[in-house]
Formats: structure tokens, sequence, C-alpha cells
């Protein structure tokens, strides 16, 4: 019997949770591709497939499913909708399979299973039980899939923190670039998907590793600490994962990093939460005067011209400092 | 006691039944001014470049009304995950950091959390009036929303079918003050009455033919008219009618009461096959509708959407599909603050001339190409 091949989009999702995926499937021995990393011919694709209104990453994970959909069996996009009690993914994340159901012709089957860990407290399991058997395989089976899964992405997480920079490609087994130490620390704040994908983020977070700037990224605050940080105003908090991932690693950062000399807020055209999380970090960074630039990627950002505005942008904090 | 002064943001006729009932809790109300360029004008000034347009026009309200001096701002809290929860919050930041000083009260629905809401209407109620009292404030006002809702509809029915082109929007804000003066239960019935006797005085051709058009998408721009330069009286003049999905009276009904209104319970369910999942603002809501009014058999569909609205893109994306499955058109504006009147009516005009020819097509092949005389579009 031949193995079913499953395509994973290189994106959105990916950044976040792909080490549960892999190691679930890798147990079962089910064949998993994940999609080339962004290129502009995927982009394009992207920008032609989806609505023009959408936002870019909604664009690019529609060009990645593009380019996977006629290699694959089935295509893998489960409906995350909450997995920690708190915060449910941005409306778009929750609309995924459908969106692409309803835009590609000829596709292999969907697999958009839920998982929402608000109505049901194992959601998680149960869908990769239920995903297990679909395959064909027993509870037991799906089970240990289930813990290797957990285990893959525990371990994921602890290299995040670590500084593990995981730039295009998520990979446990041999992480290949670190943060650098130094006293010179930036928070590039912004969605995994944006800040980890080489070709969205115009290469800036390796330019600034290049640099010997310390990159402080969102995944680097584990949730315990992040989740006291979250409220903001009438303890409100964002309501959307990785929104609240942003928002609350930046007060946390503010509040416990004294040697912090800058944030860069890196954000997507089209994006619908980004104008609150940016306003507000905005204003709490102005009133700490700590310095602040919001990069805006679009379809034709050229990156030469982020590059520039980013040494800018060092070179007024390291002026400041003198 | 000092008398503390209030305002909220503008939102169609429906601010005359918001202003009774704040008055009836012993405040003094700071009316807000109907939207203008000026209050849009203010809103893109003060607020994140890329923050929808709902967000910016309810902003450059309040910077509108807040000079005034204001204490108090009454808003609503939002439904399901989207940012219209969210908006008083980033509104009191910005406004603190603006030097205003002014509190908010975010009312969020009661169906989402009953206690709070009680607990909302118990700081609104600083007078300490009993619940009975409170209760029969809101039933009242309740009432005048439900005529102000009622008269509406018969405008939109009467507008594209009047023989005089713009007599319907005159005497409809005639009559409109009737309601809006009236106090009472039984005023307001009465005035009801006499408004909606006054409107079928207009003349009119009900033999005329006229294409149905519904009309779906975020709840701001749908129920605030300057926010979408009056669509639904440029649809009228063009000869078509409009059905709006959604009512104050129909929304609010769902967002209260457990129970849920029936019709409400259908548009989910149509929605079901196309997007099961609740993904925030009206999403959902306006896939639904679609299907429901396919059903019905309505001529066409217009979807209106604040730009990068989040679940209205979600929306307008399956909506493509349903458009193509059901050969029904669909035409959506993402509104910001570049859309112009003039593009708008351009892209209308053209769109309902599609609507008339295939309704045409479709009468006169049912007829076997022989068109009764009396259907006419004038
Ligand atoms: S969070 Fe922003 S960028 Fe991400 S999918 Fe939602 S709208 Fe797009
Ligand atoms: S429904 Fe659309 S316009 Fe309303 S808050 Fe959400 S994104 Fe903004």
């Amino acid at each position: 019997m031949t193995v079913p091949v499953i395509g994973i989009a290189r994106t959105l999702n990916y950044y976040a949770y792909y080490p549960f995926w892999q190691g679930f499937f890798d147990s079962l021995n089910l064949k998993t591709i994940v999609s080339s990393p962004t290129t502009k011919e995927i982009l394009d694709q992207g920008v032609k497939d989806a609505l023009a209104e959408a936002c870019l990453p909604i664009k690019l994970f529609f060009g990645h499913i593009a380019t996977l959909k006629s290699k694959v069996d089935y295509l893998f996009i489960p409906r995350i909708v909450n997995l920690n009690r708190k915060t449910v993914y941005c409306p778009k994340f929750l609309g995924l399979p459908d969106m692409i159901k309803y835009s590609y012709e000829n596709l292999p089957p969907v697999i958009d299973l839920r998982v929402d860990n608000r109505s049901l407290k194992d959601s998680l399991l149960i869908a990769s039980l239920k995903l297990a058997s679909f395959f064909g395989f027993s509870k037991l089976r799906g089970f240990k899939a289930y813990r290797e899964g957990i285990r893959q992405q525990n371990f994921y997480e602890n290299l995040l923190q670590k500084g593990y920079l995981p730039v295009n490609e998520v990979n446990v087994n041999s992480p290949k670039l670190f943060s650098v130490k130094s006293s010179f620390k930036i928070a590039l704040l912004g969605y995994p998907y944006l800040v980890y994908d080489n070709y969205v983020n115009l290469k800036i977070l390796e330019f600034l590793n290049k640099n010997n700037v310390q990159v402080l990224t969102a995944e680097q605050v584990p949730w315990p600490i992040r989740n006291k940080y979250a409220p903001f105003t009438n303890k409100k908090r964002l309501f959307w994962t990785f929104s609240d991932r942003v928002l609350s690693s930046f007060q946390y950062f503010l509040k416990n990093v004294p040697d912090l000399k800058g944030i860069i807020h890196l954000t997507a055209f089209g994006c619908g939460p980004d104008f609150i999380v940016d306003r507000i970090m905005e204003i709490d960074a102005g009133e700490q005067q700590i310095p602040y630039l919001t990069l805006t990627i679009d379809e034709h950002t050229g990156e030469a011209g982020l590059v520039t505005r980013v040494e800018a942008f060092l070179d007024m904090i390291k002026r400041k400092s003198r | 006691m000092k008398t503390l002064r209030i305002t909220f943001p503008y939102m169609g006729n429906y601010v005359h039944a918001f202003r009774g009932l704040l008055e009836d809790l012993g405040y003094e109300v700071v009316m807000p001014v109907k939207p203008s360029k000026r209050t849009l004008d203010l809103g893109v000034k003060y607020a994140p470049e890329f923050s929808c347009l709902p967000y910016k026009i309810v902003l450059g309200t309040y910077l509108e009304t807040l000079p005034k001096g204001v204490d108090r701002i009454v808003t609503s809290g939002g439904v399901g995950p989207c940012r219209a929860g969210l908006y008083a919050s980033l509104h009191e930041k910005i406004l603190k950091k603006m030097g205003y000083n002014v509190e908010f009260i975010v009312l969020e629905p009661p169906l989402v959390d009953l206690k709070g809401f009680y607990k909302t209407v118990q700081e609104l109620n600083y007078k300490n009036y009993s619940l009975w009292y409170i209760y029969k404030a809101i039933k009242r006002n309740w009432r005048k929303i439900k005529a102000l809702d009622t008269i509406e509809q018969k405008a939109l029915f009467l507008r594209p079918r009047e023989l005089t082109k713009g007599s319907v929007s005159a005497k409809y804000k005639e009559v409109l003050q009737y309601v809006i003066n009236a106090f009472s239960e039984k005023e307001i019935a009465e005035a009801e009455q006499e408004a909606l006797k006054q409107l079928d005085k207009i003349p009119v051709n009900l033999e005329k033919l006229v294409v149905k058009v519904g009309m779906v998408g975020e709840i701001y721009v749908l129920l605030e008219p300057s926010s979408n330069f009056e669509i639904e009286e440029t649809i009228g003049h063009l000869g078509a009618e409009v059905k709006r999905s959604m009512f104050l009276t129909g929304w609010t009904r769902d967002n209260t009461l457990p129970g849920k209104s029936e019709e409400l319970v259908s548009v989910k369910a149509a929605a079901q096959p196309y997007l099961p999942e609740l993904i925030g603002g009206h999403g959902q809501d306006s896939i639904g509708n679609a299907i429901l009014y396919i059903k019905q058999g309505f001529d066409g569909l217009i979807q209106l959407a604040p730009f990068t609205c989040i679940p209205e893109i979600v929306a307008r994306t399956i909506l493509t599909k349903i458009s193509q499955e059901h050969n029904f058109p669909i035409l959506t504006f993402f509104l910001d603050e570049q859309t112009g009147k003039a593009g708008m009516e351009t892209r209308l005009e053209a769109f309902i001339d599609l609507l008339k020819r295939k309704k045409l097509q479709k009468l006169e092949r049912a007829k076997g190409g022989n068109i009764d005389g009396a259907l006419s579009w004038n």
C-alpha cells in the first residue's frame, strides 16, 4: 500500500506549531511535505488567487497551498480556534479551510480538524485520535503519536526561549541560527509567520543578528510569564492569540529588560488586529522613551528600502545613547 | 448630586432612543453630531492609519463632542472575537494621551456575560433608580427603536416606487420627528401610526417592476448611513428595493435574549455548509443571509464592509463561490476614507442595470418571449 502524502504550508501556523504535527505524523510513519520557503513566485500566485483586500499573510498562504495542491494526497489545514483557553486565533485563521475550499477547484481532500480547548479541554488530543483513526490507526497508536508531538513541541518551545531563530525552517533536530548575545538589545515583535519568514521579513532578522544586535522575539518569553503581562487597559486583553503574544511579550520586555535599546514592530499590510497592537505599543514605548519603529510589509516593499530604515533606526539609537 | 454629562457614538436614528434612555437615567446628554467630512478628517488624523472606518468615524465623533464638556462615554463592546470589542479600550487610551479625561462605560451584550452586563448597568445608574424604573425606561425606548425601524423599512419599500424622485426621503425625514418627539409608549405607538399613514399618502406606483437587493455586512457601516454615503437612498432612487439584513431590533434581540430570534437561527443554519465557524463580527451572518436572500428570490446582493474588516473578508472569499454557484450577482464595497460617493454611484448604477436586465430576461423566458406591457421599469 502506498503511504498517503500530507501537505503542510510553510507559513501561518507552521512557525508556531509545526513540531507537534511533525512529531505526530512521523510517529505514524505518514509522509508529509512542507511547501518550499516563500519566494516571489509563491507570493505572486497568492496575490492572484486570494481576495485583493486580504492581508499579505493570507495571500501568502494561498500561494503556498497553490504550490502544494497537486503534489499531495491531502492538504492539512486544521482549524485551530483556541489552544490556551484564553485567546482565539485571528478570524482569518478560523475561516482558512473554508476560504481555501471555495477558492480552488480540484483540491485534494482538506483535513480541517477543529481544535478548540474552550469547549473541550483535551480537544487537541481528541482531534489527534480522530486524525489517527482516519488513517487507520488504533487509539493507542494515536495517543503515542500525540505524545510524541507534544514532546517535540515542548522541545521546540524550549529552544525558542533559548533564542533559537527558526528562519525559513523549523528544525528541532539541528537548529541552525540562534540569537547572538550582546548588550545591544532590540525587540523584533510581530507574528511568527512574519518574523521568521526570510522573504517576508526582508532578511531583517539575519541583518540584525549579523550586526551583533541581540534580537528579542515574542517567543522567547514563556507563556506563564507572558500570561501575567497580557491585560492592557480596563483589564482587557487582546482576543487573538498571536496579537496577545506580541503585546504581552512587549509589556514583559518593557518592564524587565533594562538595557532594551529599541523596538521594531513588523506588521503586514491589510492586517486587521495590528492597528490596535501597534498603537498601544507606540504609546507605551513613547511613555518609557524607548525608540519604536513600525515596519509595514506589503507586496511591493523592497529589501533595500527596509534595511536602510532599520540602519537609520539603529544609528539613531547609537547617537542617542552616546 | 452633580448631573453628569454623557455622550455616545452616532449610529443612525437610534441615537434618539439612546438619548431618551440616558435622560431617563438622569444624565445630561451631549448629543453627538451626525458624522460629516469633518468628523472623518478628525478621526483620520488621530486614529491609527490602518484602523477601520468605523473606528475612525467614532473617534472623530468623540473629538467633536468632547470639547463641549463630557464626563462619560457609553458605548457597546462587541460580539465575538472581533475588533469592536477592543475599540473602546484603544479610544480611551488615545483620548487620554490627548489629554481628555473621560470615563468609558462599555456595555457588553448580556448574552456574553450577564453578570457583567448587570454591573455595567448599575454603574450607569449613578442616581440609583430602582430596577423597576430602569426596566420601564428600557421598555419605552425599546418601543421607540422598534418604531424607528418600522418606518425606516416602510421608506425602503416605498422609495423605488415613488412617482416623484425624492418625495419619500423628504416625507420620511419629516415623519421621523413624530417618533423622536414622542415619550410614552402610547405616544410612540400613535406617532408610528401617524408616520406610516403619512408615508402611505405619497404617490407611488405599486405595479412597478422593482428589483430586490439584499444588503449584508459589518454592523456600523450598515446602520450608519453617513458611513456608507446613504447607499440605501441611492439604491432606492435607482429603482431598486433594498432589504437590509440588520436592524437593531433584530440584532439586539439576538444578543440579549437567550431564546434567540427565530430568524437568526436559520441564518446560522444557512451559513453552516459554507462557514461552520463563528468568526466574529457578522461574517457568518453575511453568508447565511446571502443564502436566504437567494432562496427568497432576490435579484442580487450588496455587501458593505470597512476596508481590512476581518470577518467580511473571509465572508467575501466564500461569497464569490456562492455567487458563481447560484448565478447570483454580488457587489462588495470595501469602504475607507478614500471611498467617494460618485465612484460608488457609478458602480451601483451598473450593478442595478445588470440586475434589471437579468430580471427581464428571466421574465421573458418564463413568458415565452412576450412580456406584459404592464411590467415596466418606470
Ligand atoms: S493576524 Fe493580521 S496578518 Fe495575521 S492573518 Fe490575521 S489579519 Fe492577517
Ligand atoms: S467587524 Fe470589521 S469593522 Fe467591525 S470591528 Fe471587526 S474588523 Fe472592524
